[in-house]
Protein backbone atom coordinates (compact mmCIF):
# COMPACT_ATOMS: atom_id res chain seq x y z
CA UNK A 1 0.00 0.00 0.00
CA UNK A 2 1.26 3.47 -1.06
CA UNK A 3 0.18 6.68 0.15
CA UNK A 4 1.04 9.99 0.93
CA UNK A 5 -0.22 11.14 4.27
CA UNK A 6 -0.98 8.24 6.97
CA UNK A 7 -2.33 10.21 10.21
CA UNK A 8 -1.55 8.41 13.08
CA UNK A 9 -4.97 8.55 15.43
CA UNK A 10 -8.49 9.81 14.67
CA UNK A 11 -8.83 11.99 17.61
CA UNK A 12 -9.81 15.77 16.90
CA UNK A 13 -6.23 16.29 15.65
CA UNK A 14 -6.38 13.82 13.33
CA UNK A 15 -9.52 14.33 12.16
CA UNK A 16 -9.21 18.27 11.98
CA UNK A 17 -5.69 17.79 10.24
CA UNK A 18 -7.48 15.15 7.27
CA UNK A 19 -10.00 18.06 6.88
CA UNK A 20 -7.40 20.55 6.36
CA UNK A 21 -5.31 18.22 3.86
CA UNK A 22 -8.67 17.33 1.82
CA UNK A 23 -9.01 21.24 1.68
CA UNK A 24 -5.51 21.30 -0.04
CA UNK A 25 -6.24 18.40 -2.61
CA UNK A 26 -4.29 15.78 -0.35
CA UNK A 27 -6.44 12.27 0.62
CA UNK A 28 -5.23 11.07 3.54
CA UNK A 29 -5.39 7.70 5.67
CA UNK A 30 -6.30 7.97 9.07
CA UNK A 31 -5.04 5.06 11.00
CA UNK A 32 -6.81 3.99 14.36
CA UNK A 33 -6.66 1.50 16.59
CA UNK A 34 -10.16 2.09 18.53
CA UNK A 35 -14.24 1.50 17.34
CA UNK A 36 -15.61 5.15 18.04
CA UNK A 37 -17.31 6.67 20.23
CA UNK A 38 -14.81 6.30 22.96
CA UNK A 39 -14.32 7.67 26.55
CA UNK A 40 -11.82 10.67 26.15
CA UNK A 41 -11.01 13.07 28.66
CA UNK A 42 -10.75 16.99 27.18
CA UNK A 43 -14.21 18.51 27.23
CA UNK A 44 -13.88 22.12 27.19
CA UNK A 45 -13.16 23.93 24.03
CA UNK A 46 -11.48 27.87 23.41
CA UNK A 47 -12.31 30.55 21.62
CA UNK A 48 -10.05 29.69 18.75
CA UNK A 49 -11.17 26.14 19.30
CA UNK A 50 -14.48 27.07 18.05
CA UNK A 51 -12.90 29.16 15.14
CA UNK A 52 -11.14 26.51 13.84
CA UNK A 53 -14.50 24.12 13.78
CA UNK A 54 -16.06 27.24 12.23
CA UNK A 55 -13.41 27.63 9.76
CA UNK A 56 -13.86 24.33 8.93
CA UNK A 57 -17.97 24.52 8.21
CA UNK A 58 -18.44 23.14 11.12
CA UNK A 59 -20.78 25.64 13.35
CA UNK A 60 -24.10 24.08 12.44
CA UNK A 61 -23.52 20.38 13.44
CA UNK A 62 -22.02 21.45 16.95
CA UNK A 63 -25.40 23.26 17.34
CA UNK A 64 -27.38 20.92 16.23
CA UNK A 65 -25.81 18.45 18.37
CA UNK A 66 -26.81 20.59 21.12
CA UNK A 67 -23.26 20.80 22.67
CA UNK A 68 -23.36 23.77 25.73
CA UNK A 69 -22.36 26.98 25.04
CA UNK A 70 -19.11 28.45 26.40
CA UNK A 71 -19.29 32.43 27.20
CA UNK A 72 -16.35 32.40 29.52
CA UNK A 73 -14.26 30.97 31.94
CA UNK A 74 -14.74 32.03 35.84
CA UNK A 75 -12.04 30.74 38.25
CA UNK A 76 -12.84 30.66 42.00
CA UNK A 77 -9.88 31.58 44.25
CA UNK A 78 -8.80 30.08 47.43
CA UNK A 79 -11.88 30.02 50.03
CA UNK A 80 -14.03 31.04 47.10
CA UNK A 81 -13.71 34.62 48.58
CA UNK A 82 -12.82 35.82 45.02
CA UNK A 83 -13.42 35.05 41.62
CA UNK A 84 -12.06 36.27 38.25
CA UNK A 85 -13.47 35.41 34.61
CA UNK A 86 -12.32 35.53 31.40
CA UNK A 87 -14.60 35.78 28.34
CA UNK A 88 -14.57 33.83 25.30
CA UNK A 89 -13.36 36.13 22.45
CA UNK A 90 -12.71 36.52 18.79
CA UNK A 91 -10.42 38.70 16.67
CA UNK A 92 -11.43 40.17 13.51
CA UNK A 93 -8.99 40.39 10.34
CA UNK A 94 -8.37 43.71 11.79
CA UNK A 95 -7.31 42.57 15.01
CA UNK A 96 -10.52 44.39 17.01
CA UNK A 97 -11.54 42.14 19.60
CA UNK A 98 -14.90 41.04 20.32
CA UNK A 99 -16.96 38.73 22.24
CA UNK A 100 -17.51 34.99 20.94
CA UNK A 101 -18.78 31.59 22.25
CA UNK A 102 -17.68 28.20 22.26
CA UNK A 103 -18.69 24.97 22.92
CA UNK A 104 -18.53 21.98 25.77
CA UNK A 105 -18.24 18.49 24.30
CA UNK A 106 -19.19 15.34 25.49
CA UNK A 107 -15.80 14.08 23.58
CA UNK A 108 -16.78 10.28 22.87
CA UNK A 109 -19.31 12.33 20.26
CA UNK A 110 -17.40 15.31 19.39
CA UNK A 111 -14.31 13.09 18.80
CA UNK A 112 -17.06 10.47 16.75
CA UNK A 113 -18.73 13.51 14.85
CA UNK A 114 -15.25 15.06 13.38
CA UNK A 115 -13.87 11.26 12.71
CA UNK A 116 -17.39 10.71 10.99
CA UNK A 117 -16.86 14.28 9.13
CA UNK A 118 -13.50 13.42 8.09
CA UNK A 119 -14.25 10.49 6.55
CA UNK A 120 -17.45 11.95 4.94
CA UNK A 121 -15.31 14.36 3.12
CA UNK A 122 -13.14 11.80 1.56
CA UNK A 123 -10.34 10.95 4.29
CA UNK A 124 -9.94 7.36 4.40
CA UNK A 125 -9.99 5.26 7.48
CA UNK A 126 -8.21 2.06 8.32
CA UNK A 127 -8.40 0.51 11.75
CA UNK A 128 -5.19 -1.05 12.98
CA UNK A 129 -2.59 -0.35 15.22
CA UNK A 130 0.66 0.80 15.29
CA UNK A 131 3.58 -1.14 15.88
CA UNK A 132 7.04 -0.11 14.24
CA UNK A 133 8.46 3.18 12.68
CA UNK A 134 9.77 2.27 9.52
CA UNK A 135 13.49 4.36 8.41
CA UNK A 136 15.36 5.04 5.62
CA UNK A 137 18.67 6.55 5.75
CA UNK A 138 18.58 8.87 3.33
CA UNK A 139 14.53 9.56 3.39
CA UNK A 140 13.91 9.36 6.93
CA UNK A 141 10.83 7.77 8.23
CA UNK A 142 9.22 6.35 5.37
CA UNK A 143 6.25 4.29 7.01
CA UNK A 144 4.64 2.25 9.67
CA UNK A 145 4.27 -1.06 10.37
CA UNK A 146 0.78 -1.92 11.15
CA UNK A 147 -1.32 -4.55 13.06
CA UNK A 148 -4.53 -5.17 11.63
CA UNK A 149 -7.61 -6.66 13.72
CA UNK A 150 -7.01 -10.03 12.86
CA UNK A 151 -3.42 -9.87 13.71
CA UNK A 152 -1.70 -9.81 10.45
CA UNK A 153 1.12 -7.48 10.12
CA UNK A 154 1.62 -5.01 7.36
CA UNK A 155 3.97 -2.32 6.42
CA UNK A 156 3.05 1.21 4.75
CA UNK A 157 5.25 3.38 3.00
CA UNK A 158 3.83 6.95 3.06
CA UNK A 159 5.44 10.58 2.11
CA UNK A 160 4.88 12.25 5.64
CA UNK A 161 3.14 10.54 9.02
CA UNK A 162 1.59 13.07 10.85
CA UNK A 163 1.24 11.84 14.45
CA UNK A 164 -1.84 12.40 16.21
CA UNK A 165 -1.37 9.51 18.84
CA UNK A 166 -1.70 12.13 21.85
CA UNK A 167 -0.28 11.01 24.88
CA UNK A 168 1.05 7.97 23.17
CA UNK A 169 3.78 10.53 21.72
CA UNK A 170 4.33 7.24 19.24
CA UNK A 171 7.10 8.49 17.36
CA UNK A 172 8.65 9.97 20.02
CA UNK A 173 8.75 6.07 21.63
CA UNK A 174 10.31 5.20 18.43
CA UNK A 175 12.95 7.59 18.71
CA UNK A 176 12.30 8.86 15.62
CA UNK A 177 11.77 12.57 17.29
CA UNK A 178 14.57 14.13 19.49
CA UNK A 179 14.63 13.43 23.31
CA UNK A 180 11.28 13.14 25.19
CA UNK A 181 12.09 15.66 28.27
CA UNK A 182 10.05 15.58 31.32
CA UNK A 183 8.08 18.57 32.17
CA UNK A 184 7.55 20.85 34.88
CA UNK A 185 4.22 19.00 36.45
CA UNK A 186 4.91 15.58 36.29
CA UNK A 187 3.67 14.67 39.63
CA UNK A 188 0.05 15.42 39.81
CA UNK A 189 -2.96 13.06 39.08
CA UNK A 190 -6.33 14.09 37.84
CA UNK A 191 -9.82 12.70 39.28
CA UNK A 192 -12.63 12.69 37.27
CA UNK A 193 -16.07 11.98 36.51
CA UNK A 194 -19.14 13.06 35.73
CA UNK A 195 -21.99 14.09 38.04
CA UNK A 196 -25.58 15.13 37.64
CA UNK A 197 -28.06 17.76 39.34
CA UNK A 198 -25.32 20.49 39.31
CA UNK A 199 -26.23 23.65 39.51
CA UNK A 200 -24.55 26.04 37.01
CA UNK A 201 -25.17 29.93 36.55
CA UNK A 202 -28.47 30.88 36.15
CA UNK A 203 -27.74 33.41 33.03
CA UNK A 204 -27.35 33.08 29.47
CA UNK A 205 -24.71 35.32 28.89
CA UNK A 206 -21.42 36.70 30.60
CA UNK A 207 -19.97 35.60 33.99
CA UNK A 208 -23.36 33.77 34.60
CA UNK A 209 -23.74 32.18 31.75
CA UNK A 210 -24.77 28.52 32.64
CA UNK A 211 -22.65 26.49 30.56
CA UNK A 212 -19.42 28.31 31.25
CA UNK A 213 -16.17 26.32 32.92
CA UNK A 214 -15.61 26.99 36.55
CA UNK A 215 -12.70 26.64 37.98
CA UNK A 216 -12.02 25.85 41.68
CA UNK A 217 -8.64 27.15 42.72
CA UNK A 218 -7.31 25.85 46.43
CA UNK A 219 -3.16 26.20 46.47
CA UNK A 220 -0.79 25.35 43.89
CA UNK A 221 -1.45 22.08 42.16
CA UNK A 222 -4.58 21.37 44.14
CA UNK A 223 -7.50 22.63 41.79
CA UNK A 224 -10.56 21.02 40.24
CA UNK A 225 -12.48 21.94 37.00
CA UNK A 226 -16.82 22.54 36.43
CA UNK A 227 -17.71 21.83 32.88
CA UNK A 228 -21.11 21.52 31.80
CA UNK A 229 -21.30 18.62 29.01
CA UNK A 230 -24.93 18.45 28.41
CA UNK A 231 -28.20 19.56 29.81
CA UNK A 232 -28.36 16.76 32.58
CA UNK A 233 -24.36 16.30 32.89
CA UNK A 234 -21.53 18.29 34.22
CA UNK A 235 -17.92 17.29 34.07
CA UNK A 236 -15.86 17.25 37.46
CA UNK A 237 -12.64 16.58 37.76
CA UNK A 238 -9.80 17.11 40.75
CA UNK A 239 -6.16 17.57 40.44
CA UNK A 240 -4.20 17.05 43.26
CA UNK A 241 -0.43 16.01 44.03
CA UNK A 242 0.01 12.17 43.41
CA UNK A 243 1.86 11.94 46.77
CA UNK A 244 -1.17 12.90 48.56
CA UNK A 245 -3.45 10.70 46.94
CA UNK A 246 -0.92 7.26 47.57
CA UNK A 247 -0.46 8.80 51.21
CA UNK A 248 -4.39 8.47 51.88
CA UNK A 249 -4.11 4.46 50.56
CA UNK A 250 -8.15 5.37 49.08
CA UNK A 251 -9.35 3.93 45.94
CA UNK A 252 -9.39 6.47 43.51
CA UNK A 253 -13.48 6.58 44.31
CA UNK A 254 -13.00 7.08 47.74
CA UNK A 255 -10.20 9.38 47.41
CA UNK A 256 -12.54 11.75 44.70
CA UNK A 257 -15.51 11.55 47.03
CA UNK A 258 -13.54 12.77 50.55
CA UNK A 259 -11.49 15.05 48.76
CA UNK A 260 -13.23 17.23 46.10
CA UNK A 261 -15.20 19.24 48.68
CA UNK A 262 -12.06 19.80 50.34
CA UNK A 263 -10.47 22.10 47.66
CA UNK A 264 -12.86 25.22 47.38
CA UNK A 265 -16.67 25.86 49.27
CA UNK A 266 -18.13 26.48 46.11
CA UNK A 267 -18.04 23.26 45.18
CA UNK A 268 -20.18 21.83 47.96
CA UNK A 269 -22.97 24.98 46.61
CA UNK A 270 -22.41 23.82 42.65
CA UNK A 271 -22.41 20.27 43.61
CA UNK A 272 -24.93 19.40 46.51
CA UNK A 273 -24.87 15.77 46.20
CA UNK A 274 -22.56 13.77 43.92
CA UNK A 275 -24.93 11.75 41.81
CA UNK A 276 -22.37 10.15 39.44
CA UNK A 277 -23.06 9.14 36.28
CA UNK A 278 -19.64 7.87 35.09
CA UNK A 279 -17.20 5.71 37.24
CA UNK A 280 -14.06 7.77 38.51
CA UNK A 281 -11.36 8.13 36.50
CA UNK A 282 -7.95 8.94 37.22
CA UNK A 283 -5.13 9.72 35.15
CA UNK A 284 -1.62 10.66 36.42
CA UNK A 285 -0.96 14.36 35.09
CA UNK A 286 2.71 13.61 33.01
CA UNK A 287 3.64 16.64 31.28
CA UNK A 288 6.46 16.21 28.92
CA UNK A 289 8.32 17.47 25.62
CA UNK A 290 9.47 16.45 22.33
CA UNK A 291 12.47 17.59 20.87
CA UNK A 292 12.74 17.51 17.01
CA UNK A 293 9.36 16.42 16.69
CA UNK A 294 9.37 17.47 12.92
CA UNK A 295 11.81 16.16 10.78
CA UNK A 296 12.19 13.96 6.99
CA UNK A 297 8.74 12.28 6.73
CA UNK A 298 6.66 13.63 9.91
CA UNK A 299 5.10 15.82 11.89
CA UNK A 300 4.00 15.01 15.15
CA UNK A 301 0.93 17.49 16.51
CA UNK A 302 -0.30 18.63 19.88
CA UNK A 303 -0.17 15.95 22.58
CA UNK A 304 1.99 13.71 20.76
CA UNK A 305 5.15 16.34 21.07
CA UNK A 306 3.98 17.99 24.06
CA UNK A 307 1.23 18.30 27.17
CA UNK A 308 1.87 20.69 29.93
CA UNK A 309 -1.03 21.14 32.07
CA UNK A 310 -4.39 20.94 31.32
CA UNK A 311 -5.70 23.84 33.67
CA UNK A 312 -6.95 25.73 30.85
CA UNK A 313 -8.07 23.55 27.98
CA UNK A 314 -5.47 23.88 25.54
CA UNK A 315 -5.83 20.28 24.36
CA UNK A 316 -7.94 19.97 21.23
CA UNK A 317 -7.46 23.98 20.47
CA UNK A 318 -3.54 23.17 20.00
CA UNK A 319 -3.80 19.63 18.27
CA UNK A 320 -6.12 21.19 15.63
CA UNK A 321 -5.00 24.59 15.35
CA UNK A 322 -1.38 22.82 14.37
CA UNK A 323 -3.17 20.33 11.98
CA UNK A 324 -4.32 23.85 9.89
CA UNK A 325 -0.84 25.10 10.10
CA UNK A 326 0.93 21.84 8.45
CA UNK A 327 -1.42 20.92 6.01
CA UNK A 328 -0.37 23.70 3.54
CA UNK A 329 2.98 22.76 4.52
CA UNK A 330 2.92 19.10 3.19
CA UNK A 331 0.96 20.39 0.40
CA UNK A 332 4.38 22.18 -0.86
CA UNK A 333 6.23 19.46 0.65
CA UNK A 334 4.41 17.05 -1.66
CA UNK A 335 5.14 19.48 -4.42
CA UNK A 336 8.73 18.72 -3.96
CA UNK A 337 8.81 22.27 -3.17
CA UNK A 338 10.95 21.59 0.41
CA UNK A 339 12.91 18.88 -1.06
CA UNK A 340 16.33 21.00 -0.31
CA UNK A 341 15.82 20.95 3.26
CA UNK A 342 17.44 18.93 5.81
CA UNK A 343 14.47 19.18 8.15
CA UNK A 344 11.63 20.13 5.70
CA UNK A 345 8.81 21.03 8.71
CA UNK A 346 11.32 23.05 10.70
CA UNK A 347 9.86 26.33 10.36
CA UNK A 348 6.74 24.58 11.57
CA UNK A 349 8.48 22.95 13.82
CA UNK A 350 9.53 26.58 15.58
CA UNK A 351 6.29 28.15 15.01
CA UNK A 352 4.57 25.44 17.16
CA UNK A 353 7.33 25.61 19.75
CA UNK A 354 6.96 29.11 20.41
CA UNK A 355 3.05 29.21 20.19
CA UNK A 356 3.25 26.65 23.35
CA UNK A 357 6.21 28.02 25.27
CA UNK A 358 3.59 31.13 25.40
CA UNK A 359 0.88 28.99 26.90
CA UNK A 360 4.07 27.62 28.85
CA UNK A 361 4.85 30.89 30.29
CA UNK A 362 0.69 31.30 31.04
CA UNK A 363 0.66 28.39 33.03
CA UNK A 364 3.65 28.64 34.77
CA UNK A 365 3.18 32.17 35.97
CA UNK A 366 -0.51 30.82 37.26
CA UNK A 367 1.18 28.56 39.44
CA UNK A 368 3.99 30.72 40.97
CA UNK A 369 2.21 33.83 41.07
CA UNK A 370 -1.26 33.50 41.20
CA UNK A 371 -1.89 37.73 42.75
CA UNK A 372 0.54 38.65 39.97
CA UNK A 373 -1.78 36.80 37.22
CA UNK A 374 -4.90 37.54 38.66
CA UNK A 375 -3.85 41.36 38.62
CA UNK A 376 -2.52 41.10 34.79
CA UNK A 377 -6.41 39.72 33.94
CA UNK A 378 -8.37 42.17 36.09
CA UNK A 379 -6.13 45.53 35.29
CA UNK A 380 -2.83 45.52 33.34
CA UNK A 381 -3.42 43.08 30.48
CA UNK A 382 -6.94 42.45 30.05
CA UNK A 383 -7.30 42.17 26.15
CA UNK A 384 -4.19 40.21 25.90
CA UNK A 385 -4.95 37.88 28.32
CA UNK A 386 -8.52 37.18 26.90
CA UNK A 387 -6.19 36.11 23.95
CA UNK A 388 -3.72 33.92 25.20
CA UNK A 389 -7.04 32.45 27.17
CA UNK A 390 -8.78 31.60 23.83
CA UNK A 391 -5.70 30.40 22.49
CA UNK A 392 -4.10 32.89 20.39
CA UNK A 393 -0.42 31.76 21.05
CA UNK A 394 1.26 32.12 18.19
CA UNK A 395 3.59 34.88 16.13
CA UNK A 396 0.93 35.59 13.58
CA UNK A 397 -1.41 36.91 16.19
CA UNK A 398 1.32 39.54 17.82
CA UNK A 399 2.60 37.32 20.55
CA UNK A 400 4.19 37.42 22.33
CA UNK A 401 2.50 40.42 23.57
CA UNK A 402 3.63 42.26 26.05
CA UNK A 403 1.80 40.52 29.21
CA UNK A 404 3.42 37.19 28.20
CA UNK A 405 6.94 39.51 28.35
CA UNK A 406 5.64 40.55 31.80
CA UNK A 407 5.09 36.37 33.02
CA UNK A 408 8.73 35.74 31.48
CA UNK A 409 10.09 38.63 33.40
CA UNK A 410 8.44 37.71 36.40
CA UNK A 411 9.23 33.94 36.17
CA UNK A 412 13.07 35.24 35.71
CA UNK A 413 12.96 33.19 32.03
CA UNK A 414 13.83 34.11 28.62
CA UNK A 415 13.47 32.39 25.62
CA UNK A 416 16.55 32.20 23.18
CA UNK A 417 15.76 30.09 20.51
CA UNK A 418 18.87 30.39 19.07
CA UNK A 419 20.97 29.90 22.34
CA UNK A 420 23.13 26.45 22.87
CA UNK A 421 21.01 25.42 25.56
CA UNK A 422 17.21 25.90 23.87
CA UNK A 423 17.13 22.09 23.69
CA UNK A 424 16.77 21.46 27.20
CA UNK A 425 13.15 22.18 27.84
CA UNK A 426 12.85 25.12 30.55
CA UNK A 427 10.77 22.38 32.59
CA UNK A 428 13.96 20.22 32.49
CA UNK A 429 16.35 23.01 32.64
CA UNK A 430 16.62 22.40 36.79
CA UNK A 431 17.36 19.07 36.11
CA UNK A 432 20.26 18.20 38.46
CA UNK A 433 21.50 15.75 35.36
CA UNK A 434 19.37 17.59 32.33
CA UNK A 435 18.29 13.91 31.40
CA UNK A 436 15.73 13.19 28.66
CA UNK A 437 12.78 11.33 29.76
CA UNK A 438 12.65 7.68 27.96
CA UNK A 439 11.22 5.80 30.70
CA UNK A 440 9.21 7.06 33.48
CA UNK A 441 11.63 6.58 36.36
CA UNK A 442 12.89 9.87 36.87
CA UNK A 443 16.01 10.11 39.51
CA UNK A 444 14.43 12.77 41.16
CA UNK A 445 11.11 12.76 43.55
CA UNK A 446 8.97 15.68 42.25
CA UNK A 447 8.83 18.92 40.82
CA UNK A 448 8.96 20.89 43.41
CA UNK A 449 11.91 19.38 44.59
CA UNK A 450 13.45 19.43 41.43
CA UNK A 451 13.31 23.55 40.94
CA UNK A 452 14.61 23.45 44.42
CA UNK A 453 17.43 21.72 44.06
CA UNK A 454 17.93 23.83 40.61
CA UNK A 455 17.68 26.83 42.23
CA UNK A 456 20.08 25.78 44.74
CA UNK A 457 22.50 24.50 42.20
CA UNK A 458 22.81 27.76 40.68
CA UNK A 459 20.63 26.34 37.37
CA UNK A 460 17.96 28.88 37.18
CA UNK A 461 18.38 30.93 34.63
CA UNK A 462 19.16 35.05 35.04
CA UNK B 1 9.97 56.94 52.83
CA UNK B 2 7.54 56.99 55.96
CA UNK B 3 4.66 55.19 55.50
CA UNK B 4 2.02 57.85 54.63
CA UNK B 5 -0.80 58.04 56.81
CA UNK B 6 -3.27 57.43 54.18
CA UNK B 7 -1.91 54.22 53.66
CA UNK B 8 -2.44 52.76 56.80
CA UNK B 9 -5.61 53.82 56.90
CA UNK B 10 -6.10 51.96 53.95
CA UNK B 11 -4.57 48.81 55.10
CA UNK B 12 -6.58 48.78 58.78
CA UNK B 13 -10.08 49.54 56.40
CA UNK B 14 -8.95 46.61 54.18
CA UNK B 15 -8.42 43.74 56.56
CA UNK B 16 -11.00 44.68 58.48
CA UNK B 17 -12.79 43.29 61.11
CA UNK B 18 -8.92 42.45 61.58
CA UNK B 19 -7.64 44.72 64.28
CA UNK B 20 -5.51 47.77 62.78
CA UNK B 21 -2.17 46.90 62.63
CA UNK B 22 0.44 46.88 65.67
CA UNK B 23 3.42 45.45 64.27
CA UNK B 24 4.78 46.12 60.94
CA UNK B 25 5.89 42.67 60.65
CA UNK B 26 2.34 40.95 61.08
CA UNK B 27 0.90 39.48 58.16
CA UNK B 28 -2.02 41.66 56.85
CA UNK B 29 -4.23 39.22 55.75
CA UNK B 30 -5.50 40.76 52.74
CA UNK B 31 -6.94 38.17 50.09
CA UNK B 32 -5.72 38.61 46.62
CA UNK B 33 -8.92 40.76 44.91
CA UNK B 34 -7.80 43.21 48.24
CA UNK B 35 -4.15 43.32 47.03
CA UNK B 36 -5.26 43.89 43.70
CA UNK B 37 -6.91 47.07 44.90
CA UNK B 38 -4.31 47.96 47.10
CA UNK B 39 -2.15 48.12 43.77
CA UNK B 40 -4.64 50.19 42.55
CA UNK B 41 -4.50 52.43 45.64
CA UNK B 42 -1.01 52.77 45.72
CA UNK B 43 -0.84 54.11 42.02
CA UNK B 44 -3.92 56.70 41.96
CA UNK B 45 -3.72 57.70 45.36
CA UNK B 46 -0.29 57.76 46.31
CA UNK B 47 1.26 58.34 42.75
CA UNK B 48 3.26 54.55 43.13
CA UNK B 49 4.31 53.13 39.82
CA UNK B 50 4.17 49.08 40.73
CA UNK B 51 5.99 47.55 38.33
CA UNK B 52 5.18 44.42 36.35
CA UNK B 53 7.62 42.43 37.93
CA UNK B 54 7.13 43.61 41.29
CA UNK B 55 3.59 42.10 41.38
CA UNK B 56 4.59 39.29 44.15
CA UNK B 57 1.96 38.77 46.83
CA UNK B 58 5.45 38.90 49.18
CA UNK B 59 6.03 42.46 48.49
CA UNK B 60 2.45 43.13 49.85
CA UNK B 61 2.41 40.16 53.14
CA UNK B 62 3.41 43.13 55.85
CA UNK B 63 3.42 47.03 56.26
CA UNK B 64 6.83 46.70 56.34
CA UNK B 65 7.10 44.71 53.00
CA UNK B 66 5.16 47.25 51.41
CA UNK B 67 7.50 50.46 52.90
CA UNK B 68 10.28 48.51 52.34
CA UNK B 69 9.27 48.34 48.51
CA UNK B 70 8.32 52.05 48.92
CA UNK B 71 11.33 52.63 49.59
CA UNK B 72 13.30 51.24 46.95
CA UNK B 73 11.08 53.38 44.73
CA UNK B 74 12.02 56.70 43.53
CA UNK B 75 9.85 59.34 45.45
CA UNK B 76 6.98 60.13 42.86
CA UNK B 77 7.49 63.50 42.53
CA UNK B 78 11.07 63.62 41.60
CA UNK B 79 10.31 61.19 39.01
CA UNK B 80 11.14 62.64 35.04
Amino acid sequence: MKIDVLILGGGPGGAAAAMFLLREGITPVILEQDEFPRFHIGESLTGEAAQVLRRLGLEDKMNAMENPVKHGVRVYGTNATTTWYVKVSSRDANWNLSDSTTWQVRRSEFDKMMLDEAVARGAKLMHGTAIKALQDEKKGLVGLRVRWPDGKEEDISTKVVLDCSGQSTFLANQKITGPKYMGSYDKQVAFFTHVRGAIRGAGTTGVEAKDNTLIFYDKKFHWAWFIPIDKDIVSLGMVTPRAKFLEKKQTPDEYFRSEVYNINPEIGRRVPKLDLAEKVHVIPNYSYQVRGFCGKGFICLGDSHRFIDPIFSFGVTVTMREGEFAAPVIKQFLEGKLDDRENPFEELQMAFEKGIDNLEDMIDLFWEQPFAFATFVHQRYTDQMTDAFAGRIYESEHQPSPSIMAFRKLLKRTREYDADDYSVPIGSRYHPERAPLWAPDSPVEGTEEWIGRGRGLGLAEA
Amino acid sequence: MEVPQKLKDYLNEARAPLPPISDPNEPLHIDSLGLIRLVSFLESDLGVRVEDDELLADNFATLGAIQKLLESKTPAGNTN
